[in-house]
């Protein structure tokens, strides 16, 4: 500040600290980059399934025209391998741009983190120990199992990774977390209130300061070409956001990694919904129920609810394997459960196949689109029951039940 | 030796669609638009169509429904890259107007090759 003869008399200094709105800026930024690259994605995707198809067509009609024991054999296999990698990605592409139905209701979250660590457990290698800490009561959150089930994987591997190549430690927990006004602030996109969290945290190798800016980014990878898509991450980013939640990601340059995910607890109104399957002992059953969908994720979420229930559940993604095993021992099997679009043989054709087998077979087919075949077309086949997806898992009991129960009582 | 029409705008996979098809042993005509689709088979007329869904001048879906009213009795396999629109939708929407099977591709040929043998066979039947 200056006198009135314009000499330097005080100094003010205004300080202002912009941490956070920088923070949000990135944030914001990285959030748009992901919604324009998921729109880019979904845009390019059939102009790569065409470039694919004719690649990999010629490629089997090039090995149609040579000799069996010439060596180009072993060029056109490397080409048709890479050819079917390109395909897994543009279906894990289209996957992240366009979301398939999610079935979305208030749940504990434990079983299933739970479920999802056992169902890992067998691929983790003894040099990772294992450790848990998961509250059974936490709070319910408005969620799909089956996404919870993939954000815990993708976050696993990502974990496996960053230790293959020392001794290490993987840490889930799961808890009630309560934010205060000054952490939600902290935590940029969150209210204060209830939440559940959970983190996924592992002593492996960490993250620079580019690594982790860019970590959600689809595509963005450090494994090797072939181990993996870069779309892990982004793929549980998108997830916890379409619930509400937020993940954060905590790490250190030979440290390791953890990554924090707050989800909101469901409303009081929601949480009136009807009780848990496990709760309800007349859907219980020891059956045995084949189990048939081409999405490895819902025979694997639809097994463990049905086991929970107590019946034997087999599962198939391939539809024709399935009629292979119910072909070697159809006696073995109470119910069959199919989706009716798969890519090998549709459920319908699969149903008249098993049905052609053993008659009394009962059946239930499940579509995602009632106009690919009409419910009294289903039902003319033979099929025992015909549902529409989404199905709640609690509907599909009751289904299984009540038609193994009328058999029984027909003395079948 | 039937005859198998292949409607299809990509150049490439059209070509090898037919050429894969010829050597399992059918005599194929191609069009590369919905339009010229109608044209061909209305001028030599095929036992079978293989139609791509996403195609200029005249698209799969609207292509499907008029030869389901011209030739009713020509089964229908309709392929689609997706991805510009939802994939899954409008394969459901080709079955829902009429196509007996539909495949994402890239197609598996022994799939294919066995829809086709099999679409035939009923339809000799």
């Amino acid at each position: 500040m200056r006198d009135e003869q314009g000499r330097f008399t005080n100094v003010v200094i205004l300080m202002r600290d912009v941490s956070d709105l920088v923070q949000m800026e990135t944030q914001l930024r990285q959030s748009q980059k992901m919604e324009a690259i998921g729109t880019l994605a979904g845009g390019i995707a059939h102009d790569f399934n065409n470039m694919l198809y004719a690649i990999l067509g010629y490629t089997e009609l090039a090995a149609d025209a040579i000799a069996p024991d010439s060596p180009v054999h072993e060029c056109l296999n490397g080409i048709k391998a890479a050819g079917q990698r390109a395909t897994s990605l543009v279906s894990q592409i289209l996957a992240f741009s366009h979301p398939g139905k999610v079935e979305r209701a208030p749940m504990g979250l434990g079983t299933v983190v739970n479920e999802a660590l056992d169902f890992m457990r067998n691929s983790l290698p003894a040099t990772i120990d294992l450790r848990r800490d998961i509250d059974e009561d936490t709070g319910l959150v408005k969620a799909d199992p089956t996404q919870i089930h993939q954000v815990v994987m993708n976050l696993c591997a990502n974990a496996f990774h960053a230790m293959r190549n020392s001794y290490g430690a993987l840490t889930v927990s799961l808890r009630n977390a309560h934010l205060t006004d000054v952490e939600a602030e902290q935590f940029l996109g969150l209210d204060a209130g209830e939440y559940v969290q959970l983190s996924i945290q592992d002593t492996g190798v960490g993250m620079n300061d580019d690594v982790k800016s860019r970590a959600f980014e689809p595509y963005f990878t450090t494994k090797k070409v072939g181990e993996g898509t870069g779309m892990g991450l982004a793929t549980v980013h998108s997830i916890i956001a379409s619930m509400g939640g937020m993940v954060f990601v905590e790490t250190a340059i030979g440290e390791g990694t953890r990554f924090n995910i707050y989800l909101p607890l469901a409303t009081e109104e929601s949480e009136k919904s009807e009780p848990e399957i496990g709760a309800q002992a007349h859907i219980q059953g020891n059956e045995h129920i084949l189990l048939i969908d081409d999405e490895e994720a819902i025979t694997r979420v639809g097994s463990m609810s049905l086991a929970r229930l107590g019946y034997q559940v087999t599962t198939y993604t391939n539809s024709r394997e399935a009629l292979a095993a119910f072909e070697a021992n159809p006696e073995t099997y109470d119910i069959v459960i199919a989706d009716l679009t798969m890519p090998n043989m549709s459920g319908d054709e699969l149903a008249q196949h098993l049905l052609a087998v053993r008659a009394e077979t009962p059946i239930v087919l499940c579509t995602g689109y009632s106009g690919t075949l009409p419910r009294e077309k289903a039902l003319e086949i033979g099929v025992a029951d015909y549902l529409e997806k989404p199905i709640e898992m609690r509907t599909l009991a009751r289904v299984v039940r009540r038609i193994l129960d009328t058999r029984i009582a027909k003395g079948a | 030796m039937p005859r198998i029409l292949v409607i299809e705008d990509d150049d490439q996979v059209r070509t090898m669609l037919c050429m894969t098809l010829g050597q399992a042993g059918y005599d194929t005509v191609e069009a590369s638009n919905g339009k010229v689709g109608m044209r061909v088979q209305r001028e030599t007329p095929a036992d079978l169509i293989v139609t791509d869904i996403i195609m200029p001048d005249q698209e799969g879906l609207e292509t499907i429904m008029k030869l389901r009213k011209e030739c009713p009795a020509v089964p229908i396999i309709a392929i689609s890259g997706g991805g510009r629109v939802a994939a899954r939708d409008c394969l459901n929407d080709a079955r829902l107007l009429g196509a007996k099977k539909t495949f994402q591709k890239p197609v598996d040929r022994g799939e294919l090759l066995g829809t086709v043998r099999g679409l035939l066979d009923e339809k000799a039947a």
